[in-house]
């Protein structure tokens, strides 16, 4: 993405509670060419992705507010915004999350602990 | 003692009254009925008007009538004692029976009321358990104005002694189910606790990790090679440190009894490449070539994703660590069958990794399944594993009724296999009804399923994209968890929109309950979709272990009726 350079730029909504995490994830997409929206809450996240409409999102599971299975829910069950790829981050992956982020609409589903890289691999892949 | 022949016959009568007496006592009558007979077999046998039983409240100290005849109820109800006072009061503060002969000539005693008494005679005797009073059974008004006798005396406190043990009995179960439940909610607790360790931890650690992966980028300016090396000596560890936590965390469950499966369809090669893409620094640093042998189309396995992703992360870890630089490590994967009963044969998927490595001792290749068994003690600390992932393995493995084994030869390699029995949907919810079922009955619980079946799926399903399907039946699984509350108890089924909950330790009773529930909220369904709001109707059963049906099978067919119900209509 090298010759990438301003408006071709592509967004990437991050939602996630933990600022810390956020900033990390943030400065990661950022050194990797991507603007970065960010949202530390369900509804924030919602509203941010409904008003900018994002290339892509990266989505925390256990938010306040508006739970990202929720917030996936709506809109990935709504014409303007199911083409906005979902990508469902969470703390680990426990049993049921990854079918119901499936079922849910979420394109794929990573384990916050994996490697850096496997979500730079997929959020390439998704954007292709 | 009994002298004359009337005597005896009357002692003959209350031998067989007692016995009758005891032996509901030991029966599961409940304490209600068991009293009731006792105080009726009193009445009858003793020839008296009135009987009460009076149970004391240790705290209050005071007692009050739990059972009674030829005592109004307003008396009943009203009727409190304290120790001390009058005759039932005397008798729980002494724990000594009392036989009194005319009791307006007994100074320690005057009747509140005159003619409560129109015969003077009363007898009193204590209920006793482990030595201390827990009651009293009072008797009185004797038929014909007869006084009571000694003999009298000695049957009413055999009477008695039946009604403690019925007493007792009924508290320790009460007390036992109480304990139990308070055990529950420890568990819960525990496993809350678990799972809220599991979503603390893994956050900052991976913070950690991604502010580490930014600085050996470069990303933050450029490093020395001192700094790198230290950077990389963090990232091993955070590496190290989230393996773990992840292995405790198996473990603890595992052990808690609370590992519950989450069975889906899953796929052997999609399993496999997901977890080499996780090792491939160490791949490239060690030049090891992986040969993934495991055919793209496997038979279709029902097993907790999660878990077996566990279980070959343990595996390749291990095949990879204990391998020199430049050598091999091989994935593989095949169908076998082996037989489990008489005549009986099933087929299961056999995954195979093996490695070129130094191999494994012979005495220790049983070892290594144990807990806190380390091969890799010559290891440097960094790539030392926590002696955890083998036993978590082979838990994982017998919970999903597959196996796990070693196969090693010194100096050339070892293969590690591991493996799963292939099911069909079918298959797969009858194993998850007989684990439900096996452990129902060995703890004599009741076991429930509940169905609930979309009646007009068919039609509905042509209206619906595929999205807005798998939309609507998560929204309805939603909708059923909440009522249940117990996520784990559910299994969904898809295909024929219908989904079901199996309730482990739930009646009957509780079943009707819950899908009457299910059934309330499920009156105002907002289903909202592109082709407009779609009109679902429902069909709602319930089938129960041991109500029901008293197997796996028939429990299975008892809810497939349910099913049929709905495509017969």
């Amino acid at each position: 993405m090298t010759e990438d350079k301003g408006n071709t730029k592509k967004r990437i909504l991050v939602v996630d509670d933990e600022p810390d995490f956020l900033m990390a994830i943030k400065a990661m997409l950022e050194a990797n060419n991507f603007t970065v929206l960010v949202a530390i809450d369900g509804q924030e996240g919602l509203n941010v992705a409904r008003s900018e409409k994002p290339d892509l999102i990266v989505l925390d599971l256990m938010l306040p507010k508006m739970d990202g299975y929720k917030v996936c829910r709506f809109l990935k069950f709504d014409e303007k915004y199911r083409m906005i790829p979902i990508i469902m981050l969470t703390a680990r992956g426990q049993n049921e999350d990854r079918q119901l982020g499936k079922d849910m609409g979420a394109d794929c589903y990573i384990v916050k602990s994996e490697r850096p890289e496997t979500l730079l691999e997929k959020i390439n892949e998704l954007l292709k | 003692m009994p002298k004359s022949k009337g005597n005896l016959k009357n002692k003959v009568q209350w031998l067989e009254i007692l016995f009758k007496i005891a032996k509901e006592v030991n029966s599961n009558l409940g304490l209600k009925r068991c009293l009731k007979s006792i105080i009726d077999n009193t009445v009858e046998v003793l020839n008296v008007e009135r009987s009460s039983l009076m149970l004391l409240d240790k705290q209050k100290k005071e007692l009050r009538i739990e059972y009674a005849k030829g005592i109004s109820r307003e008396v009943i109800k009203k009727a409190i004692v304290k120790i001390g006072v009058g005759v039932s009061g005397w008798v729980a503060k002494t724990g000594k029976p009392l036989l009194i002969n005319d009791i307006s000539k007994d100074r320690r005693f005057r009747p509140r009321e005159k003619g409560k008494y129109y015969n003077q005679s009363l007898l009193s005797v204590p209920l006793k358990a482990r030595d201390q009073v827990i009651g009293v059974l009072n008797v009185n008004n004797k038929r014909g104005k007869r006084i009571f006798t000694k003999d009298d005396l000695e049957l009413l406190s055999a009477l008695a002694n039946e009604a403690s043990i019925a007493v007792s009995n009924a508290r320790l179960y009460q007390e036992l189910l109480s304990a139990n439940e308070r055990l529950k909610e420890l568990d819960l607790l525990k496993s809350d606790f678990v799972a809220n360790v599991s979503h603390e931890l893994g956050t900052p650690l991976a913070t950690c990790r991604y502010f580490t992966s930014l600085m050996l980028k470069e990303a933050a300016g450029a490093i020395n090679k001192q700094q790198r090396d230290y950077l990389q000596l963090m990232d091993s560890n955070i590496e190290r440190l989230t393996r773990l936590i992840n292995n405790l965390l198996s473990l603890s469950r595992i052990e808690a009894g609370r590992f519950d499966l989450k069975r889906l369809k899953i796929k052997m090669a999609d399993l496999s490449t997901e977890v080499l893409r996780t090792f491939e620094g160490l791949l490239l640093e060690k030049q090891i070539d992986v040969e993934n042998r495991i055919p793209k189309e496997t038979p279709d396995i029902y097993a907790d994703r999660e878990r077996i992703i566990e279980v070959f992360t343990n595996l390749i870890g291990n095949a990879i660590k204990f391998s020199p630089k430049n050598s091999k490590v091989l994935l593989d994967a095949k169908t076998i069958s082996k037989s489990i009963a008489k005549g009986q044969e099933r087929k299961y998927l056999r995954v195979e990794v093996t490695d070129t490595g130094k191999g494994i001792e012979p005495d220790s290749i049983e070892k290594i399944f144990s807990k806190f068994e380390q091969l890799d003690r010559d290891l440097p600390q960094r790539e030392k594993g926590t002696g955890l992932g083998l036993a978590i393995s082979r838990e994982i493995l017998k919970l999903h009724k597959g196996e796990i084994w070693a196969e090693s030869e010194l100096n050339k390699g070892s293969s590690f296999f591991f493996t799963l029995p292939i099911f069909n949907e079918e298959e797969h919810f009858f194993e998850r009804v007989s684990d439900e079922i096996n452990r129902a009955r060995s703890e004599h619980n009741s076991l429930s399923l509940v169905v609930l079946a979309v009646e007009n799926f068919s039609k509905v399903k042509t209206r619906l994209s595929r999205d807005e399907i798998l939309g609507l039946m998560f929204e309805l699984e939603a909708i059923v968890k909440k009522t249940v509350r117990r996520p784990n108890d559910v299994v969904i089924r898809f295909k024929k929109g219908e989904i079901l909950a199996i309730l482990a330790d739930t009646n009957k009773e509780g079943a009707y309950a819950l899908a009457g529930r299910v059934r309330e909220s499920l009156e105002k369904p907002e289903f909202n979709t592109s082709s407009g709001r779609i009109k679902l109707n429902f069909e709602i059963g319930v089938v129960t272990y041991p109500d029901d049906a008293l197997n796996e099978t028939e429990l299975v067919n008892e809810a497939n009726k349910v099913l049929t119900k709905k495509e017969g209509k």
